[in-house]
This record gives C-alpha cells, sequence and structure tokens, in this order.
C-alpha cells in the first residue's frame, strides 16, 4: 500500500518545458526513498508538490490512497536551511507548530532526542549550523509526523556533522518515530548509507532516468564494497565525467 | 576594568567636537565677530534659559511640546500600523490604498500646516493632527515594507504547520517585521519634533516653538537659540530612550557593530 | 585614527573660516554679520541698491510703489530699487536687521523694543500718526471693556503696537499678560481667528480692522489714540553713517508722497482699493484714523515711546536695566528729517 503518490504529475514553470512530465512515484509504507540527481532537475519542486508547498500543477498527490491538495497533518518538512524564527528561543522554535499547554515540555523532549538538552533557551544566533539543522528537525519531529520529507538536509554541513544526522535520521525511523522518509541529496554516499531506493533524475530529462534498489541490510557499513560498486553505477548513470577538455 | 575605560573613551571623544565649537562660538561672540542682536553667545543663551527655569515657564514650555510630540506621535504610529498590517497583509488592500499613500507622502510637510489650521483651528487638534501625520508616514512605509518583504521561508515554515492567516500575522510577519518598525518609529519621533516646531509657530500660547516666536518677534534671538538647543536635548533624549526599547526587544537579532570591531588586533 | 584628527582640525578650520569670512562680509555691507546686503562703490557715496519695504501700515509706501518717485529720483545714481512687502513690525524690523531692507516701516513702539536689545537702527522719519491699533470683537460678543478679556483667548502680533496697546491696555485695568490666553498671530491670521471665534477677542492692526469692521460688523471695544507710538521709518545706523546723503533724499520722496496723499484724497482711497485690496470703505476708515502732520522724529515721539517704554519695562520685553532716556535719544533722531524738508 502507498503511503504517499504522485499520479500523472506534469509541473510546468512558466511558458517553458515542463520540468516534470507524467511522473508516477509512489513511496510504501517503511521505505526511505532517496531522490538523486543534479542541480536543476525538478527534485525539490517534486518534494514540495509531496509536501503541499507547492499547488500549482497537472496531476494527483495521494495520501494513504485519499486524492489530497495542499499541507497534510501526517507529512513534516526539513528544509535545506534550518529556517529558525531568530526572534525566538530554541525551545520555542521546537514548539513552534504546536499548539496546547504543554508545547514546551513536548518541545524539550525532543530536544533531547536530537541531543541538544540544555540549550533551550538559547537564541539561534548563538548556535552553529549543525545544532540550527538539529532543532529543525527537533520541530519537524515533535508533531510525530508519519511522513517525513528532506530536501538536501546537510548539504550545508561539515562530514562529521552530517553523519551524525544521518544517524539521527536512521535512528528516528528505527524506532518508528517516522514511518516512511523521503530524502533529496546530492550526495551519494549518504544515499547510499541511508536509502532502501534511490531514484535518479538529470536535468535533461523530466522523467526519473533510473530507479535502483539498495539491497543491502542495516546497519550498514559505510566502507562497505557493495556500496562503493552501487556508487560507480550511480556515477555512470549521471554521467557525472566532464565533457570538457582542458 | 577594562571595559569601563573603553566606554569613557569613546564618550569623550563624542564630545571633543561640540565643546570646541561651543568655544568657537563664544570667542567670537565676546568679541564682536558674532554681533549680539543677531547671534548671542552660548553664555547669554544658557543664561535666558536659566532665568526660564527659575520663573518656571521653561517647565511648562518643555511639558507642553512634548505632550504634544509624545500625543501625536502615538496617535500616529498607531494608525500606521493597524493600517500598515492590512495594506501588508491583503493585497487586495494594498492595491486600493497603496498609490493613495504614495502620493500623499511626497505633500512636503509643512504645505499641510496652513491646510489643518484652516479645517481644524489653532487650537490643539490641529496641532496634534499635524504631527500624527508627520508621524504616520515612515512608521507606514516602514511597516508595510518590512512585512511585504518578510523572507517567504519563514512563512513556509508556517504554512506546514496549518497556520491560520491571524497566526501566520501574529507569529511570524509582525516578529519579522520588528527592526523595521523601530527604524519606522525612530524616524516618525525626529519627525515629530520637526513637525510640533512648524505647529507652535501658528498661533501656539505656549510650548517651546512659541517660545522662538517670542524671541523672533520681541528681538530676543537667545531665545531662540535656547529653544533650538531644548528641542535638541529633548529630541536626543526621546531617541536615545526609543534605541533603549528597541535593543530590549530586538535583543535576539545579529547587528552590525562597526568595521573596526570585525578584525580581530 | 588618523582620518579622523584630519577630519577634525578640518572642521576646526572650516569654523574659523566661516567666523572670519563673515567678519570681512559686515565690514563691506556695513551691517549684520549674517548677510549679503549692498556693496560699496569705493568712490560715489550712493548704494548699488536700495531696499525699502511696504506695507498696508504704511501708505506712504504704496505711493511711492505706485508712482516709482524712488526710482526715479535715483535713476541718474543707477541704483536698484527694491521693494519688499512687510506683514507688520515685527517682520519690518527682522527685516532691517538681517539687512533684507534698508528702511524699514514700523511702529515706534517696536523699535524701541529692538533697540533696547541692540539692534542698530534709528527712527529717521515720521510717516504718519495714525490710530491703528484697538482692542477689537465679534459683533456679538458679550465682551464690552479690557476687563472683561480676563481668561479670554486673545490674539496680537508680538512686537508691534497693537501688542504693546494690549499690554497697556490691560495693565491700565490692573490686568497682565497673565491674566489672558495669548496667543500669538500675525495681524492678518488675528483677524480671521477672530471672525471664525477662534479667540475672543484681537489686538488689531488698521487697514485690518477696517476690513473687518466693514465686512463683519467686528467692534472696536476700546480705543485709545494715545496708546500708538507713531509710524517711523528705519534705517541701520551704519548704512545711515555711509549714506547719509540717501537717506535725506528718501525722506524728501517720502515729503513728496505725503503731500500728494493731501493733495489727492479721492486717489489716495483709490490706490489703497488697488495696491491694498482694500473695498472702498474700509480704505476711507482706514484714511479717517490717520493723521499726516508730523514729519520730523523729536519731542513728541520721544515722550509717546518714555510713556510707552514702562509698561514695556514690565512686561520684560526690555532688559530691565534698560537706561529708557538714553535709548529712546540714540533711537528718535530727527537731523536727518530736519535738513531734508527744510531744504
Amino acid at each position: 500500500m502507498s503511503v504517499i503518490k504522485v499520479e500523472n504529475l506534469t509541473k510546468t514553470f512558466g511558458k517553458g518545458a515542463a520540468i516534470l512530465n507524467n511522473l508516477n512515484i509512489e513511496f510504501k509504507e517503511r521505505e526511505i526513498v532517496g531522490i538523486l540527481g543534479t542541480s536543476g532537475c525538478g527534485k525539490s519542486t517534486l518534494l514540495r508538490i509531496l509536501a503541499g508547498l507547492d499547488t500549482h500543477y497537472d496531476g494527483e498527490v495521494y495520501v494513504h490512497e485519499e486524492l489530497h491538495k495542499g499541507v497534510h497533518e501526517k507529512i513534516g518538512f526539513i528544509f535545506q536551511e534550518p529556517r529558525l524564527m531568530p526572534w525566538l528561543t530554541v525551545e520555542e522554535n521546537v514548539a513552534f507548530g504546536l499548539r496546547g499547554k504543554d508545547r514546551l515540555e513536548r518541545a524539550n523532549k525532543m530536544l533531547g532526542i536530537v541531543s541538544l538538552e540544555g540549550y533551550s533557551k538559547y537564541y539561534p544566533k548563538a548556535l552553529s549550523g549543525g545544532m540550527a539543522q538539529r532543532v529543525a528537525i527537533a520541530r519537524a519531529l515533535v508533531n510525530s509526523p508519519e511522513i517525513l520529507l528532506l530536501d538536501e538536509p546537510f548539504s550545508a554541513l561539515d562530514a562529521f556533522t552530517k553523519m551524525n544526522l544521518q544517524e539521527l535520521i536512521l535512528g528516528l525511523w528505527r524506532t518508528e518515530k517516522s514511518s516512511t522518509i523521503g530524502i533529496i541529496t546530492h550526495d551519494i554516499d549518504e544515499a547510499l548509507y541511508l536509502c532502501d531506493r534511490l531514484i535518479v533524475f538529470t536535468k535533461d530529462e523530466n522523467q526519473p532516468i533510473a530507479e535502483i534498489r539498495v539491497e543491502i541490510n542495516r546497519p550498514r557499513e559505510r566502507g562497505d564494497l557493495n556500496l562503493a560498486k552501487l556508487k560507480s553505477k550511480v556515477i555512470g548513470l549521471l554521467r557525472l565525467e566532464p565533457d570538457w577538455q582542458i | 576594568m577594562k571595559g569601563k575605560i573603553k566606554i569613557n573613551a569613546t564618550k569623550i571623544r563624542g564630545m571633543i567636537l561640540p565643546i570646541i565649537l561651543i568655544i568657537i562660538w563664544q570667542v567670537f561672540s565676546s568679541v564682536g565677530i558674532f554681533e549680539k542682536h543677531l547671534l548671542p553667545g552660548p553664555i547669554v543663551v544658557m543664561g535666558a534659559l536659566i532665568e526660564l527655569l527659575k520663573t518656571g515657564e521653561l517647565i511648562t514650555h518643555v511639558l507642553a511640546t512634548t505632550y504634544r510630540v509624545l500625543s501625536g506621535f502615538l496617535i500616529g504610529a498607531s494608525i500606521a500600523i493597524i493600517f500598515g498590517t492590512l495594506t501588508g497583509y491583503y493585497t487586495k488592500a494594498f492595491e486600493l490604498c497603496d498609490p493613495l499613500i504614495q502620493a500623499l507622502r511626497t505633500i512636503p510637510s509643512l504645505a499641510w500646516v496652513p491646510l489643518f489650521i484652516l479645517w481644524l483651528g489653532i487650537g490643539e487638534s490641529s496641532k496634534l493632527s499635524l504631527i500624527a501625520v508627520g508621524v504616520f508616514f515612515p512608521v507606514y512605509l516602514n511597516w508595510v515594507m518590512g512585512i511585504r518583504g518578510v523572507d517567504p521561508k519563514y512563512i513556509e515554515v508556517g504554512a506546514m504547520y496549518h497556520f491560520t492567516p491571524m497566526e501566520t500575522i501574529r507569529k511570524i510577519l509582525i516578529p519579522a517585521t520588528l527592526p523595521f518598525l523601530f527604524t519606522g518609529l525612530r524616524t516618525g519621533l525626529g519627525l515629530g519634533w520637526m513637525f510640533v516646531v512648524a505647529a507652535e509657530l501658528m498661533g501656539a500660547s505656549s510650548g517651546l516653538g512659541y517660545l522662538m516666536v517670542l524671541g523672533q518677534n520681541s528681538s530676543a534671538p537667545e531665545l531662540i537659540l535656547g529653544s533650538i538647543i531644548m528641542f535638541a536635548v529633548l529630541g536626543n533624549i526621546t531617541d536615545t530612550v526609543l534605541i533603549y526599547i528597541e535593543g530590549k526587544v530586538l535583543h535576539w537579532k545579529e547587528s552590525f557593530k562597526g568595521g573596526e570591531n570585525n578584525v580581530s588586533h | 585614527m588618523k582620518t579622523r584628527k584630519i577630519i577634525t582640525v578640518g572642521l576646526i578650520i572650516g569654523t574659523l573660516a566661516i567666523g572670519i569670512l563673515s567678519g570681512c562680509g559686515k565690514k563691506e555691507a556695513g551691517g549684520a554679520t549674517i548677510s549679503t546686503g549692498t556693496t560699496v562703490a569705493k568712490e560715489t557715496k550712493v548704494p548699488k541698491e536700495i531696499k525699502l519695504d511696504y506695507a498696508t501700515y504704511n501708505i506712504e509706501s504704496l505711493v511711492l510703489k505706485e508712482k516709482g518717485w524712488v526710482e526715479e529720483e535715483f535713476s541718474k545714481d543707477g541704483t536698484k530699487v527694491t521693494f519688499v512687502q512687510s506683514q507688520g513690525s515685527n517682520k519690518s524690523l527682522e527685516f532691517l536687521k538681517s539687512s533684507s531692507v534698508d528702511f524699514g516701516s514700523t511702529a515706534g513702539g517696536a523699535a524701541l523694543i529692538a533697540k533696547a536689545k541692540g539692534a542698530p537702527i534709528e527712527g529717521i522719519y515720521i510717516y504718519s500718526k495714525p490710530e491703528w491699533a484697538a482692542l477689537v470683537t465679534t459683533k456679538d460678543s458679550p465682551i464690552q471693556s479690557v476687563v472683561d478679556l480676563k481668561g479670554k483667548k486673545v490674539a496680537a502680533t508680538i512686537g508691534t503696537d497693537p501688542y504693546i496697546f494690549l499690554l497697556r491696555a490691560l495693565d491700565e485695568v490692573g490686568l497682565s499678560k497673565d491674566d489672558i490666553e495669548f496667543i500669538p498671530l500675525q495681524h492678518s491670521d488675528g483677524a480671521n481667528a477672530l471672525i471664525t471665534n477662534q479667540v475672543d477677542a484681537w489686538a488689531g492692526l488698521d487697514p485690518h480692522i477696517a476690513r473687518v469692521e466693514v465686512e463683519n460688523g467686528a467692534r472696536l471695544f476700546y480705543r485709545n489714540v494715545d496708546f500708538n507710538t507713531y509710524g517711523f521709518l528705519n534705517v541701520r545706523s551704519d548704512f545711515a553713517k555711509e549714506y547719509p546723503e540717501t537717506v535725506e533724499r528718501v525722506i524728501k520722496v517720502y515729503e513728496k508722497a505725503k503731500q500728494w496723499i493731501a493733495e489727492n484724497p479721492d486717489e489716495v482711497v483709490t490706490l489703497l482699493e488697488k495696491e491694498a485690496a482694500l473695498k472702498k470703505e474700509v480704505a476711507q476708515k482706514q484714511l479717517e484714523r490717520t493723521d499726516f502732520t508730523e514729519s520730523i522724529p523729536g519731542d513728541n515721539q520721544k515722550a509717546a515711546l518714555i510713556k510707552a517704554a514702562e509698561i514695556l519695562k514690565k512686561e520684560e520685553l526690555i532688559p530691565k536695566e534698560t537706561d529708557i532716556e538714553k535709548i529712546v535719544n540714540e533711537l528718535v533722531n530727527g537731523s536727518y528729517a530736519s535738513k531734508a524738508i527744510s531744504k
């Protein structure tokens, strides 16, 4: 059963060619799906449509097999930048979407999960990039969204923070805080480490050019040879070798 | 200790120029280069002010003028914020009202004076209205610019949490626009002080502007200068208060503290 | 650091330069510090430009402006003649002090205040003895006399004869400015404020008084001829010292205008209608209340001013320590007029 899917999705910006054309993509229960591709291929657009942030498209979006348009309470979204409200403390930021008397309590619990307990009263200007992104993750998770969508969440962070946060995502998925995850990334290692399935786009095509299954059991080893083989395959697909001569 | 010494040096540096200019002024007056019926020296001016202080007149005038400025400021700013929130958030309202407001904004402030006096007379209502008009425009413009310029990224975060329009306005737009608001408030306050002068030049029976008219028409230029000095002092005090409030409210902001401070020594 | 030092030094030099330059300008212009004023032609004793004021309260000035007699008189010297309108004694004094005019017409009392505060002026000609000031109220107003003014709103122009008139009238019945709510307004604005009932009474000046009498039925509830302090034509002392002949010649032209007024009463009314935009009855009323007999400033004027000085000191318009006799003697200077008119 699909948790979230698009059918016949076509998206055009202005009078140009369609950036996505008659797409049919679905995420199944308990999947971690990676969307990979070079810049400008439409992956952010696809994710924003899934999240309901973009409602100008042709085609249908289904959540749990029900036709839906716009934001959905079961879907959480993590943006490329933390997008914390600078005038709120960390805990107030995490509680941003919550209503009710116990909002700060729940927020602080979530801070514990992302290892930021003790930072509740700090303001975003005092946080490092990695810490801020963790707060954003806490904010997205505090409502326990069944479906979590992430748009290049770690692209601006250093390698060590990245790996830590990837573990965090896996941990959330394992403990079923989020059941189904879709993540956009241009980091092939990251995609192969986290995902069950990779959907690959290039900017020359408005359809995915390939779907790759990663059938390696978790926990995976980052240095695994099998992962390396898959990586070459992906690189080949993306035709990432430069085609200019110096 | 080190921090304390640093602050004093900055303050002293700021006082050097004014003190030098005042000394030059007094010297020129004593020597006669500045004629006393045209530009009396600082000692004469201070003398006049102290006289007024002794009779209690100075306090009366200061209170009258300050009351007018602050009242007009509150009225003008409030209307600007309410109005600005509407046109900032609702595009239709913006398209309806903004062109008119832009057209009115370009009317030179002093051109309103005879009109308001014609419509509202020479009593307090024309004065307060004049000041409110002066304050309205900068506050409104900054506020609207701020609201319409709020990073849509923040608004998207609200969208993900199903914010209602009221929630979006209250939780995102208003806090994000506060820095612009304070810019507008400070400008507005400055204009308020300017407009009160214009308002008091016509038919006021009290206030620092009235003192100016008195000095102008009874050959007492020291009153004119004294009045100007009092305006500067009061304007500065109110501005400082506003800056202080701004600092408290906007403590969460990262701000630019001056080019030299970005380089480590 | 270096830039800051340069800026500081630069500003100090700049300020000194301005001070010195304005000091130099003073010598050239023969008058105030901040002005351009007249430029000196080295050999002749006639200025390159003469600026006179004209006003609805100085009827000769209106005649001169219309007839062009000043321009005629000075055409052989190639002197430029300019007329500047004044809205009241207070304005004329401002213009005189800042050298915006060389000949300014004021009430004697107003000139006295300015002189006592250091204005370097002299009254060299009497253009009229008007009864131009009075206390005015509306047709239906309950105010009948000066005592009724207590606690009321009264408008007047600070530094003019009507203002002094008001103070003297109040003093006469034991009141002072603090007993009324005083609203400073220029003469025409005061008249309007009375008519629109924004003030209860107005210490007014002709022809504005005449206008509201004729057009709105306003009432003069207090008159006192002796409280009026003559119409003085004033010059700055150093201008007179430098161009004594010019002063005499202007006085002569003024006398010519005065003569013309005496000989052509009907045409004067027409002139006032045109130049001062007054209705016929208004112009007639103003003329009725104006006496043109005296021209040379002398003892009569001095006596009137000394009387006025008392109240001026009381209201602190003149510093307490002023030597009234000395100031009056310095202000009232009939020498130029005596020379000009006897010739």
